[in-house]
């Protein structure tokens, strides 16, 4: 089990955390968040090249972040190619087992042994010149595990692959971490981080901002970045109004933040279903967009502006409409309004979805 | 345009190769082999070769350690010190040597400690060496500087973070992937030493270095005297500078 506790880490303008952290033991755990949020400097720092300047971080019960580098047991692929240019395949993945007092005799069998995990046994005699990207991350994944770090954290491990390597690498992933160890793996992608996690934790600007499991990250997004990656373009904090009885079918406020103050909505009690600090998603293939409005019972209408327009997941682009707030909408109407036109925005009830944060 | 360039190409490479030239096509055999066999000219090639050799080994393995440095780390100053290691190329070597008598001479502490220690820089091998280095360290130490910079430094961590200690990494991933560069300054260095004429006369005239003997040999009888010796030692330069190179290739 990897847990890190209150881990602080200021570097130029830039500050990491505090941050707390954990992973269980055999967890494959992916830190999921966009470029510049601080996940290598996280890695660095776990690995052992980066010196926290607060904070503690255990590995298995054990206090590793006053230990060095090279006693720590994570296996750290850095993001990029990382094979020694001079040795062999073979000289590669056995470069660790020297300062591991593992006797000379052993080392063919291991590196073998690792090799055929790996896929890569018919290249153990080559140079590493020449290799193509996917078995270079196979030959740097094959002596990383030959010294049997107790965690390995992979950085961008798929970073400049195509589709279909990506894929191959990830089964390769999965496959690798079957066998027990706990696995930290960094990227900005949240497809690669839905394929292969069991858990994942968003990170931005140095900080944590969401953990759970990636279906609890996919249905209830807590931050603008999460919901973005979900597909979720309409995504609102908002504060719900209290008073009304919960379940009722009583319309109750709810407000949402605009650029000139909150503006206000109305949902059914029963379907909000909770009061205070919420969050909001919006479905966009249900908000129409008409000249005069839509003269239909409940739901919700708001007058607006066109802005712009933004390609859309699944063949229809959406119109972003400045209602006080940006909205997306990709409903019914959406293709006859070019930017500056003054629209109505209407949306059923049940386009609305909504969630409290989790404790 | 290609014409153009090999044209003026050409010129600067006759340039280059004509002194040599003539040098050689105005000497006679007899007069070679005469020279040859001078026993001051052979102490004096001989006595250039193994102080360079010294100065390249005694102060290169001070000035990798500093290439390094200079590669990998960031420090208040950093600049300044790349500056000041670029410092001998740009002054005359004459004054160099001014300014090494000045911390060699006996009067000086260095020169009092020494003297003590039984080592007297003037007039001796020991100060020949410290000429030579000081002006030819800065090719060792730019070339190694450069090699070492163009490992990624991904490398070594990756070397750590598989268990070798900081040491470790250095003398089996970054020495190796630089060795070329290493090897290329370490040649460079050596070369530049061994015909440094300017700090060396003002720091030792003896024990005489082929340079010097060159030079005294034309200001005391004339061209033809000086022009066989200073073939001979072309010659010894070139037959080293084939060796070393044909052992750097080796190494690759």
């Amino acid at each position: 089990m990897l847990r890190i506790e209150r881990l602080i880490k200021k570097e130029g303008s830039f500050c990491l955390g505090p941050l707390d952290l954990s992973a269980r033991a055999g967890e494959y755990f992916v830190l999921l968040g966009p470029s510049g949020a601080g996940k290598t400097l996280l890695l660095e720092i776990l690995a052992g090249f980066k010196r926290p300047d607060g904070g503690r971080i255990f590995l298995d019960g054990r206090r590793i972040d006053t230990l060095p580098i090279q006693k720590r047991r994570i296996g750290y692929l850095c993001q990029g190619d990382t094979l020694f240019p001079h040795l062999t395949v073979r000289e590669n993945i056995s470069y660790g087992l020297r300062f591991h007092r593992v006797p000379r005799g052993t080392w063919d069998e291991k590196v073998e042994e690792m090799a055929g995990e790996t896929g890569i046994m018919h290249l153990l005699n080559r140079k590493t010149r020449g290799l193509s990207g996917g078995e270079r991350q196979r030959v740097a994944l094959a002596r990383m595990l030959v010294i049997d770090p107790a965690c390995l954290i992979l950085d961008e491990p798929l970073t400049g692959m195509d589709e279909i390597l990506k894929q191959d690498i990830l089964g390769l992933l999965l496959h690798l971490h079957s066998r027990g160890r706990t696995f930290i793996h960094v990227t900005h992608d949240p497809r690669e981080a839905t394929a292969v996690a069991s858990k994942i934790a968003i990170m931005e600007d140095g900080r944590i901002t969401q953990e759970g499991p990636p279906r609890q990250l996919l249905l209830r997004p807590e931050t603008e970045f999460a919901a973005r990656f979900a597909g979720m373009r309409n995504f609102f904090p908002v504060r719900v109004a209290s008073g009304r009885k919960r379940g009722s079918r009583e319309r109750v406020t709810v407000l949402v933040r605009g650029k000139d103050g909150a503006r206000p909505l109305s949902a059914p009690a029963y379907y909000v279903d909770g009061a205070g600090a919420m969050f909001m998603v919006l479905d966009e293939t249900r908000v129409v967009v008409s000249e005069t409005g839509v003269a239909r019972p409940g739901g919700n209408t708001l007058e607006g502006v066109v802005k712009g327009i933004s390609p859309a997941y699944f063949g229809k682009a959406a119109l972003i409409v400045d209602a006080g707030f940006e909205i997306h909408a990709s409903g019914r109407g959406t293709d006859r309004f070019p930017p500056g036109s003054r629209v109505f925005l209407w949306w059923p009830d049940e386009a609305m979805k909504f969630h409290k944060k989790t404790a | 345009m290609t014409l153009l360039f090999t044209g003026l190409g050409g010129l600067a490479l006759l340039f280059l190769v004509a002194p040599l030239a003539g040098l050689l096509l105005q000497s006679s055999l007899p007069e070679l082999v005469e020279t040859i066999r001078d026993k001051e000219v052979c102490g004096s090639i001989f006595l250039s070769l193994w102080t360079a050799m010294g100065a390249t080994f005694l102060f290169g393995t001070c000035a990798v350690p500093l290439a390094w440095l200079l590669a990998r780390k960031d420090f208040p100053g950093k600049k300044t010190i790349s500056a000041i290691i670029d410092l001998p190329l740009m002054i005359p070597h004459s004054a160099a040597g001014i300014a090494l008598l000045t911390i060699l001479s006996r009067h000086s502490l260095l020169g009092q400690a020494a003297g003590h220690a039984g080592i007297s820089f003037i007039g001796s091998p020991a100060g020949i060496m410290a000429a030579m280095a000081f002006v030819s360290l800065p090719f060792l130490i730019n070339s190694a500087r450069t090699g070492f910079e163009a490992v990624d430094e991904r490398l070594e961590k990756t070397a750590m973070n598989l268990g070798a200690s900081s040491m470790r990494a250095f003398f089996t991933i970054t020495l190796p992937l630089a060795w070329r560069a290493v090897i290329a300054g370490t040649v460079l260095m050596f070369g530049r030493g061994m015909s440094e004429f300017g700090a060396v006369i003002i720091v030792a005239y003896h024990p005489i270095t082929a340079p010097v003997l060159i030079y005294e040999r034309f200001g005391a009888f004339g061209l033809r005297y000086a022009r066989p010796a200073a073939i001979v030692f072309i010659g010894i330069c070139l037959v080293v500078f084939v060796i070393l190179r044909v052992l750097a290739e080796k190494n690759r």
